[in-house]
């Protein structure tokens, strides 16, 4: 702790500090326009010199704190020289404050009136500024380097918070400007819009295209993926108007990706849903709530037991998914309740219960940070999850980055080593993996003694992949698989960070089985820095499936087919639960279209489209009597309904959602339902009344979160009064408890305590190419959708990513003749689309790939709905498929 | 078709211009062979994989940095940004590029400078045997490149001297010789190699410093050129005293030809076992900026980034190029190496000053009789030099200031021509040695005109990194313009001084911090010629047009 003397004060510095991150700490402000907290120095601006031991000035923002140094701030010589480094940068400073949408928001008009502007002296310079054109290109933001001051301050936020690079200092002298690529509009250079550059510039360089201040702010949490990124949502009157990073957000400690800060326009889109329609005559026609939730409580009321299916909402707070699933168990008596998680990481929990006794995250994602080598399997994280894809960008500056992906993604490029497999080769590779670390008498003997079992079986199947075997099946030369697997091994700790290139396969839980497999045998689970990360989609997936909408447990993971869990349970609810697992989604959907389906009640879910095999899944929803479907705006799913209810969005209800690191935050309604939408949880309760249920006559979420508490021991100690912060990880038994950032430190979740080795075989794929259906096509997600209504209503965000395309190698594309752009058709056993083509050897020959965000080229036309048998999950990721040019029906 | 934005695209996916630019930039990286280099040190290829397109294809097609970038593992903008940071690159279609300023034509025009590296004159330093001992004493006299030539004048004896103590050793006579780094900022050369060798790394590194910018400095060219094994020894011997075995010899642009003679002595050096057991040298062309004559500015350069100076601490013999612990030294004082490891310490302490020991070696140019490089003992004054090493001033030409330090330094007015050359006695009198070029400036010469050129070429070269140097040189740039026409006054002269102040106290770098120097010593040293402009609107030497058109 060097102790020096700022103006005289005595001040305790931390050791590694600067002079000016002293000075500040202690609420000494030296004027600096070129500082930002997040950043290393960037020694621009030269505003905050000061004098050091009364001799030459030295930038403070670069200077080291030393023991016993004498700093003053505001000497004769300081505001000389602090004035003229002002008055230069007014100089070329358009002076239209007024006009300017960072007016009053402006650094460098705080520093002018820290430091004093006289018009005399400020006069005597010339005009130094220029006249390059604004950047319009981006749907979000604007770049005018008429204003820019050549802080840095954008182009270091891009390096090291984004750790994209996007932007660089270029050219020199008088021409230094701030580049995008090649110096192009910045839509046309590597930027992911993630704004975070805006929200850092200084000036009015960079701003939003809509800076409208809010009246108030709403701390609440981010509705895209399953990351958790802590929001403010600004509001003027009823709307929300602007979105900003929550600086102590836990996850993402201010950072936003371009979803979380500019995906918010269909809050307040026109297309929301704000009145109940019932089907009439073939068309669905508005209807007050009376008659909506009459008509759904008479005909739910005739379905009771196993004729009633339902799928509750990822999207959901725990506590409507909660009531969601104590809906279909205690008043209509089904045990059919599923939720998206089974299209996604179904897997994910089946496998790591399995293996470690928990189906969550074992690690906070801060772990990253700690880690010494991070791999990456399936898993595209800087598009699908962005704010971890930008912590692993961060570490992988720093520590080795393995990437295991089919394709080149941007994590790739970035890896060490990128291990590009043939989709759906996982369990050889990994498994010849865990083969190459035995090989090279890496695996960690005392963790695995001490803390696992069938260890023995496990290696007798390691030792039957034979390499030479492995690299034929996963087409990856042995020598690459063996030097990653020698690099996770030999780099402790190391985290395994992974999402549904894993999971989305008829091998899923094998998959994810052979991931923990080796986090076991190098010993790396349970300590700082590693772990197995699973990349939860939604917003609330994990919670979805914690509090119970799944068919074969109920909420905290008690198993249905447990009496002492069911009777526990039973009790409070004060019914008889159904003892038999019930339906997963695609077992509904096929239940649905034999007829047997006599209600289905689909809150928050797009499952006609987002279901492999869509025209199946069409037709189960029209076969199945009578469907509800309760949304925030009209998805497909809702358009094949006979009653929509008009809901809430996260926006406008309080409860929580719990994101991939099991953290468990809270949501706060900023603003009203649009028209006559309701909060899910109340057209549950306003249901189950009206069909006669006792247990339902909550006021406020919070009473639901209490009973959860007291029906799952796991979220024994969850209460609102203690989210108010960073929230709290589950498992968390009572209220004294903190909470579990990390799991399995001293003992396993298994009844032994101690974890599972699996003795895994190959199994391949469902469907293998042929000659009518010659290329694999693999599915994910684009940085700019989620799934398809909600991004689909914000504009900024079609405009960067406006249409589906279909990604073909180059030599795919030679071979039928298909130019980049062509519309091309993409068939497979099920189905056809008309898209155009991409070139790009971002997929490897004979694969290709697709999004999933588009109604009007719906993908998972083309995909088949062939299980994983364990988990129920479909395989997305691999559907054999020809691309020709569209009207070409020349085989 | 609507396309995505790039942001969502792929990481690998190219656009059709670097798609097509694919095979050239393939082709070029073949040539420099970057197969053969570590994954860190490919961004390093930048600017001589931009050299070789730009000598291949005239200029430097759009789409090329792109998948140069992508091939070098560095993102696009930061290989555009150092494209265009560098004036020896033609960017097609980039017309926002800043061009310095051709300022030697200027000075040519202005003081009647130009280049003589071919005529070197070393006198006054006797070697213990009593023939010539000077550093440049070989020059002319042997073929540069052979190293047969430098061996039996007597070169690569230190290196062998050297190579049979140990490393602490060496740096104990180099300290004793009380070497002073001759590329300006007189730094001793033993304390600088004793912080690398005491750093423990496995790869450390030795790099020559020839980026020489300064207008009127000519020597380390001329040494380059004539005697270049006498620097790839002195590299060589500081490899063995920091224990580094890679030397690389950092070649400005424009002495690209300097740099093959260089290249080519250093192979066969290397054929010969010359440099001993372990100890490469490569040269490595930068790209045509003044500011890389800063160590760290150097460093970025050969890193594939613009090369602006680095924020120190650290150090560059604690974390240099690639992070490794780096000495750079300038092209004479590794020249001067060799002859302390051979003539001994005391010897070389023997000449010179006390405090500036051993040979000055000096670039002078202007209105002499005989420009040219003049080795003379350090404490010789400038009058000698003019007179005894250039004879004399040129014909007709009257003595008025001697420009020292480059476009960091300063006028020295006429009644300073008897200050002795070291680096403490031109700092009393006001004016730096630098790195020893020398501009003799006569009695017809406008300063206010020469102040202007100086100035012009600092805000040309001006990195643009902080906000000081970058404006502050811009408005100097306007107010030597306002005070060379109609519009001339006294506020010009008083934005001067203050913009000077400024530049001063707070600029990033050494660079910066000297930008208005120059101007500011012209201003001092010929207030009356400036006041003539400012307040008569009069240039006594007629050069400017003072009258509105």
């Amino acid at each position: 702790m060097p102790n020096l003397i700022i103006d005289g004060m005595p001040v305790a510095a931390a050791e590694g500090q600067t002079v000016l991150q002293a000075a500040l700490a202690v609420g000494l402000d030296i004027p600096h326009l070129c500082h930002h907290p997040d950043l290393p120095p960037g020694g621009h601006c030269r505003l905050c010199v000061v004098q050091v031991d009364d001799g030459p000035l030295s930038a403070s923002c670069q200077l080291a704190v030393r023991e016993g140094m004498s700093i003053a701030t505001d000497t004769g010589p300081v505001r000389e020289a602090r004035e003229a480094a002002l008055d230069l940068i007014l100089s070329a400073h358009p002076m239209q404050c007024l006009t300017c949408a960072s007016n009053h928001a402006c650094k460098l008009q705080q520093v002018a009136a820290q430091i004093g502007v006289d018009e005399a002296r400020l006069g005597r310079l010339r005009s130094l500024t220029n006249s390059a054109p604004k950047d319009e290109s981006n749907p979000f933001f604007l770049r005018d380097p008429q204003r820019c001051v050549l802080c840095g301050i954008c182009v270091r936020t891009c390096d090291e918070v984004q750790g994209r690079g996007a932007l660089a200092v270029g050219y020199s002298g008088a021409a230094t400007a701030v580049v995008a690529g090649s110096d192009v509009p910045i839509t046309e250079s590597i930027c992911e819009s993630c704004g975070e550059c805006v929200v850092r510039c200084p000036t009015g360089a960079l701003v939003h295209r809509e800076p409208r201040p809010p009246a108030r702010e709403v701390r609440t949490v981010c509705p895209y993926c399953g990351t958790g990124c802590s929001l403010l949502l600004g509001v003027r009157g009823d709307r929300v108007v602007s979105v900003r990073g929550e600086a102590d957000g836990p996850v993402n400690r201010g950072q936003l990706c371009v979803k979380g800060r500019y995906g918010m326009g269909f809050i307040n889109s026109d297309k929301r849903l704000i009145t109940p329609m019932i089907r009439r005559d073939g068309a669905l026609t508005p209807a007050t709530w009376d008659e909506a939730l009459d008509l759904v409580a008479h005909r739910f009321a005739a379905c009771h037991g196993t004729t009633f299916a339902c799928i509750g909402s990822a999207r959901c707070t725990n506590e409507e998914v909660y009531l969601t699933q104590k809906f279909a168990r205690a008043v209509m008596g089904s045990n059919n309740v599923d939720n998206c998680a089974r299209l996604c990481h179904a897997p994910t929990v089946t496998g790591l219960k399995q293996s470690l006794g928990t189906g969550g995250g074992t690690s906070p994602i801060a772990d990253i940070a700690k880690a010494s080598c991070v791999l990456v399997v399936g898993s595209n994280t800087t598009e699908a999850h962005p704010v971890v894809g930008a912590h692993i960008r961060r570490a992988a500056r720093r520590v080795p980055l393995i990437v295991v992906d089919p394709r080149e993604t941007d994590l790739a490029q970035r890896a060490r080593i990128h291990v590009r497999l043939r989709p759906g080769t996982d369990v050889p590779l990994l498994m010849g993996m865990a083969r190459a670390i035995l090989d090279a008498g890496l695996e960690k003997l005392t963790f695995i003694e001490e803390r696992t079992e069938g260890f023995l079986p496990f290696v007798q199947a390691v030792m039957a992949m034979d390499p030479a075997w492995v690299e034929e099946t996963t087409g990856v030369p042995w020598a690459t698989i063996a030097e990653a697997a020698r690099l996770y091994a030999a780099t402790a700790p190391a985290m395994i960070v992974y999402s549904l290139g894993i999971t989305e396969h008829t091998h899923g839980t094998d998959n994810v089985l052979a991931i923990a497999n080796l986090a076991l045998l190098t010993g790396n689970i349970g300590r700082p820095g590693a772990g197995v990360m699973p990349m939860r989609g939604q917003n609330n997936v994990q919670g979805a499936c914690d509090v119970g909408c799944v068919p074969d447990s109920l909420a905290g993971g008690l198993p249905v087919r447990d009496p002492a869990s069911r009777e526990a349970v039973g009790r409070r609810w004060g019914v008889d639960l159904p003892d038999t697992p019930g339906l997963t989604v695609m077992e509904m959907l096929d239940a649905a279209r034999s007829g047997s389906i006599g209600a289905l009640y689909i809150t928050g879910m797009d499952v006609a489209y987002s279901a492999a095999d869509t025209t199946r899944a069409q037709e189960a929803i029209r076969a199945a009597e009578f469907v509800v479907v309760q949304d925030i705006l009209l998805s497909g799913t809702a358009e094949l309904a006979d009653v929509v209810l008009p809901a809430a969005g996260f926006a406008e209800k309080d409860g929580t959602f719990t994101n991939l690191e099991r953290r468990v935050q809270r949501v706060r309604a900023a603003v009203p339902p649009p028209g006559q939408a309701r909060q899910d949880w109340q057209i549950v309760c306003d249901i189950a009344r009206r069909m006669g249920a006792g247990g339902f006559d909550f006021t406020d979420a919070s009473q639901i979160r209490d009973e959860m508490s007291e029906v799952a021991p796991a979220f024994a100690g969850i209460r609102f009064d203690r989210l108010a912060g960073d929230g709290i990880q589950w498992p968390c038994p009572s209220v004294e408890h903190p909470g579990t950032p990390r799991l399995h430190v001293d003992r396993f979740a298994t009844p032994s305590g101690k974890a599972r080795f699996a003795a895994l075989a190959y199994r391949p794929s469902a469907e293998a190419p042929d000659e009518s259906y010659p290329l694999v096509l693999t599915t994910g997600r684009s940085l700019y959708h989620f799934h398809l209504a909600m991004t689909a209503h914000v504009e900024g965000l079609m405009e960067l990513n406006p249409e589906e395309l279909v990604w073909v190698h180059p030599d795919d594309a030679v071979a039928r003749g298909v130019a980049d752009g062509d519309l091309v058709t993409v068939s497979s056993r099920r189905g056809s689309l008309n898209l155009h083509a991409w070139i790009t050897d971002a997929v490897s020959p004979g694969t290709a790939f697709m999004t999933f965000h588009f109604y009007e080229a719906p993908t998972n036309r083309l995909t088949q709905a062939a299980l994983d048998p364990v988990s129920k999950t479909p395989e997305f990721k691999v559907t054999a498929v020809q691309v020709r040019l569209a009207g070409d029906d020349d085989r | 078709m609507r396309r995505w934005a790039s942001g969502g695209r792929p990481a690998n996916d190219a656009g059709p211009l670097e798609r097509a630019a694919r095979p050239v930039v393939e082709a070029v990286l073949a040539e420099l062979r970057a197969d053969t280099l570590p994954r860190l040190e490919r961004p390093g290829l930048l600017m001589p994989a931009l050299a070789l397109l730009q000598r291949w294809h005239g200029s430097i097609a759009n789409g090329t940095i792109a998948a140069l970038a992508r091939s070098l593992g560095l993102p696009e903008s930061k290989a555009y940004a150092a494209a265009t940071f560098y004036s020896s690159f033609t960017l097609a279609g980039d017309a926002r590029k800043a061009r310095p300023p051709a300022l030697d034509a200027a000075l040519e025009s202005v003081m009647g400078a130009e280049r003589a590296p071919e005529a070197i004159r070393s006198w006054g330093i006797a070697a213990p045997d009593g023939r010539p001992g000077g550093a440049l004493a070989r020059c002319g006299s042997i073929r540069p490149e052979s190293v047969d030539d430098y061996r039996a004048a007597g070169g690569y004896a230190g290196l062998q001297a050297a190579l049979a103590m140990p490393a602490e050793a060496v740096v104990e006579v180099i300290r004793t010789a009380r070497l002073r780094g001759r590329g300006g900022a007189g730094f001793p050369t033993a304390a600088k190699w004793d912080h690398a060798r005491a750093v423990v790394a496995p790869d450390k590194v030795v790099i020559c410093n020839a980026a020489e910018g300064d207008p009127g400095a000519f020597a380390d060219l001329a040494i380059l050129q004539q005697d270049p094994h006498s620097v790839l020894e002195g590299m060589a011997i500081a490899g063995h005293a920091v224990g580094a075995a890679r030397g690389i010899v950092y070649i400005r642009s424009e002495y690209e030809d300097a740099g093959e003679t260089v290249r080519r002595a250093a192979r066969e050096a290397s054929d010969r076992g010359a440099l001993g057991s372990d100890f490469t040298v490569e040269v490595f062309n930068g790209g045509g900026r003044y500011v890389c004559g800063d160590e760290t500015a150097l460093l970025n350069s050969m890193e594939g980034a613009a090369g602006r100076p680095r924020l120190r601490p650290p150090l560059p013999t604690e974390h240099g190029l690639w992070g490794r612990p780096t000495v750079v030294d300038n092209v004479k004082t590794l020249a001067l190496v060799p002859l302390i490891m051979r003539h001994g310490s005391e010897w070389f302490a023997s000449k010179g000053t006390p405090a500036t020991t051993g040979p000055a070696i000096l670039a002078v140019s202007g209105f002499v009789r005989r420009p040219g490089v003049v080795e003379v003992p350090m404490g010789a004054t400038l009058r000698q030099v003019i007179d005894e090493g250039c004879g004399g001033m040129a014909d007709g030409a009257e003595l008025k200031a001697i420009q020292t330090g480059g476009p960091l330094g300063a006028f020295l007015p006429a009644d300073a021509v008897d200050t002795p050359i070291c680096f403490d006695a031109m700092k009393a009198a006001g004016s730096p040695l630098g790195s020893g070029g020398l501009i003799v400036v006569d009695h017809r010469t406008c300063m206010v005109a020469a102040s202007r050129a100086f100035a012009e070429f600092a805000a040309a070269e001006s990195c643009g990194h902080c906000a000081p140097c970058r404006l502050g040189t811009q408005q100097v740039v306007l107010a030597l313009r306002s005070l060379m026409g109609p519009g001339a006054c006294q506020a010009d002269l008083d934005l001067v001084v203050r913009m000077e102040a400024a530049m001063r106290s707070s600029s990033f770098c050494a660079y910066g911090r000297s930008a208005a120097s120059v101007v500011l010593s012209a201003m001092r040293a010929f207030a009356d010629e400036f006041a003539a402009h400012a307040v008569e609107r009069r240039c006594p030497a007629d050069w400017c047009s003072m009258e509105a058109m």
